[in-house]
């Protein structure tokens, strides 16, 4: 039988602890603009011309200071979701396989679906926001479909 | 396609549980496959049927629209 290419269930909590951890921190570091001092850098050198930051403008893979908040937040959120969605659950079987593959299916046109409605009424800046979420809206679609039908066919008797 | 599988486990005395571990899944796809919301593989199939000891045909069947 074909089985999906998937993790050992043992990864499931972890992941899913700390997707719900990084998720929350991203939402609250979003709204209220929340940088700790403690994650933030500087390896800008005053006395350094032509630093490999300086040839790349600052912006593109050398920028010499910051913050790692959103970094770090936005790596928890993908890297907790996948381990969350794409462990193994305890009885994995190929009813399962296919609920999972429909899920996908699901969220990747959703996924779509909204950034089509996003195009059309959103401008300017506020795109970036919307280019922002598009990070990991597939994965939280897909997380919250997945789950949801989980949760449906563990309730019917 | 439509399935007497339920009929068939009645006749062994068996719940969904004990089909479920009898062939390796879990007992939401025996529901699942019961009430026709999932078609399983070949392979489960078969599997049934020689926890049924009879052939997949006389608990699958094909119906007009299949």
């Amino acid at each position: 039988m074909y089985q999906l290419p998937l993790l050992s269930n043992q990864y499931k909590r972890p992941g899913m602890i700390l997707f719900l951890l990084s998720l929350g921190l991203g939402i609250i570091a979003f709204i209220k603009n929340w940088e700790p001092s403690f994650l933030q850098y500087d390896f800008s050198n005053k006395n350094s011309e032509g630093s490999l930051s300086e040839v790349f403008g600052g912006s593109f893979l050398f920028t010499s200071q910051g913050n790692f908040t959103d970094e770090i937040l936005i790596l928890g959120i993908i890297i907790g979701g996948c381990l969350w969605g794409f462990s193994k659950e305890k009885e994995e079987d190929e009813f399962l396989n296919h609920i999972r593959l429909s899920s996908l299916i699901w969220a990747f046109l959703i996924n779509y679906l909204l950034i089509m409605l996003c195009t059309i009424f959103i401008y300017d800046f506020w795109y970036l926001n919307v280019m922002l979420f598009n990070l990991i809206t597939p994965l939280v679609i897909f997380l919250i479909r997945y789950n949801y039908l989980l949760i449906k066919i563990r309730n019917v008797e | 396609m439509k399935n007497t599988v339920k009929v068939e486990r009645a006749k062994k005395d068996l719940t969904q549980q004990d089909l479920a571990v009898a062939i390796g899944v879990s007992r939401q796809t025996i529901n699942a496959i019961e009430k026709n919301k999932y078609v399983p593989s070949t392979k489960l199939a078969l599997k049934m049927a020689q926890v049924f000891e009879t052939t997949v045909e006389l608990f699958f069947e094909l119906e007009s629209d299949d």
